[in-house]
């Protein structure tokens, strides 16, 4: 798989639309639940296309918008997103409306909009695009399902560009939810090195990150796709580490060829557990940058993972509030997520 | 019928999210699809809905629509000679 990246785009809890200064005041936020930071959407999308747009809608809208403008695109061949759980405030909506009046008096635009593929179709609408549409809704693991698929489309459509894209909303019911199933991390437990996490619980997060890729470099290139690989179950630490070196021999790759590591170390000490222990035994001599204590934890944040890997790799730069006194090439960076210790991936994003 | 057209355009602006609009900026006489407001079909099922909950008000025939929802102020007579 070579894939490149031509655009990016990124809405998160952290400052991303301003690339320039690339997460100069970023800040771990002890909270557990991490909004994102949405920028003046009446700069993006005109103001009577926004009134019915949900939250989601938006920062999906706006993150594609501003890929699409770095690789200096207005149409693609193919749009192709991630979500773990869609539109979720309007399926939300929806849904209460039909309990509050007795499956009477529905409203058309929460149904419309309520669908997991509307980001998709609302995108393809602004931008007049006809081509393949698809949305993947497969927890932890949907964003890398909607990359393998653009991996495939390119193979097959060479000359092509394809817009792919990882988006998911933190929304109040949801959030209570969670909490009341105890998966929210205790505001009294959050520390800021996710790694040191000794009690279980995430903090909650969203997001949209999209990418412009082909199969073509250019000159709006910023890096490349190596390879990504996803795993439904991971039986233990040995599985993992057998599962990396099958994924990195593929790619022609060792440990000592990593440059970064971006661990998806959500913070709960059980679900860290297996990927806490590859870390220590594998990349004891590689940096380390963790992610979800800036993004929070969902099911599309290898989507900001990959935003934040390209980024490094396109500047040759690993912030400072991430990480101080960094000197060396940074050519390869490999992101290992997971998700709720059952949905595990990998992607290799490097230089070129 | 002036409070039941000025209750009519905040309702309007709630239902159909219209956050830049003012219940002032909305001429109860001018066009609501099209010019005017410039709505769309959606926001036509939006208002069926908006009359039938707040009101009790269901239109019986569907080509009454279009006089209907003509402006805000033929929406207001449709609902005082119709409401019971």
């Amino acid at each position: 798989m070579v894939i490149y990246i031509n655009g990016t785009g990124c809405i998160s809890h952290q400052n991303t639309i301003d690339v320039d200064t690339f997460l100069g005041n970023s800040q771990i936020t002890c909270q557990p639940l991490l909004l994102a930071q949405e920028p003046d959407y009446k700069d993006y999308v005109p103001a009577n296309m926004l009134r019915r747009m949900s939250h989601i809608i938006k920062m999906g809208i706006v993150a594609a918008k501003i890929s699409l403008q770095q690789a200096e695109l207005e149409n693609v061949d193919a749009i192709i997103t991630g979500t773990g759980l869609g539109c979720f405030e309007d399926t939300d909506k929806f849904l209460k409306t039909i309990i509050e009046n007795n499956e009477q008096l529905l409203t058309p635009t929460s149904f419309i909009q309520s669908t997991h593929n509307t980001v998709a179709g609302q995108i393809a609408l602004l931008i007049k695009c006809h081509n393949y549409n698809f949305t993947y809704t497969q927890q932890g693991l949907s964003f890398e399902s909607a990359l393998i698929d653009a991996d495939m489309f390119l193979n097959e459509n060479k000359n092509s560009n394809v817009l792919v894209g990882g988006l998911d909303e933190a929304i109040q019911p949801y959030y209570d939810l969670l909490v009341k199933a105890g998966h929210i991390k205790k505001q009294e437990d959050i520390i800021t090195e996710i790694e040191k996490n000794k009690t279980k619980g995430f903090c909650l997060g969203e997001g949209a990150s999209f990418f412009v890729l082909s199969n073509q470099k250019n000159k709006t290139t910023k890096a490349q796709i190596k390879g990504v690989k996803t795993y439904a179950a991971i039986k233990g630490s040995d599985d993992l580490k057998n599962q990396l070196a099958i994924f990195l021999q593929e790619l022609n790759l060792s440990i000592n060829d990593i440059s970064l590591l971006l661990p998806g170390n959500s913070g709960d000490v059980e679900d860290d557990k297996i990927l806490n222990e590859n870390n220590k035994q594998l990349f004891s001599k590689t940096d380390i940058v963790y992610f979800k204590n800036l993004c929070g934890e969902f099911f599309t944040a290898s989507a900001f993972a990959l935003w934040l890997a390209s980024t490094i790799v396109e500047k040759q730069r690993i912030p400072k509030t991430l990480m101080h006194n960094n000197n060396k090439e940074l050519k390869n960076i490999l992101i290992i997520n997971q998700y709720r210790n059952t949905e595990y991936s990998f992607m290799c994003v490097s230089s070129c | 019928m002036e409070n039941l057209i000025e209750n009519l355009k905040k309702q309007i602006i709630e239902q159909l999210n219209l956050a830049e609009v003012k219940p002032y900026d909305i001429d109860a006489s001018a066009p609501l699809f099209g010019e005017g407001l410039g709505l769309d079909s959606i926001d036509a099922l939006e208002l069926i809905v908006l009359l039938e909950k707040n009101y009790g008000l269901k239109i019986q025939e569907p080509k009454d629509a279009k006089n209907i929802f003509q402006s805000v102020k033929t929406l207001a007579e449709y609902i005082s000679s119709h409401k019971k």
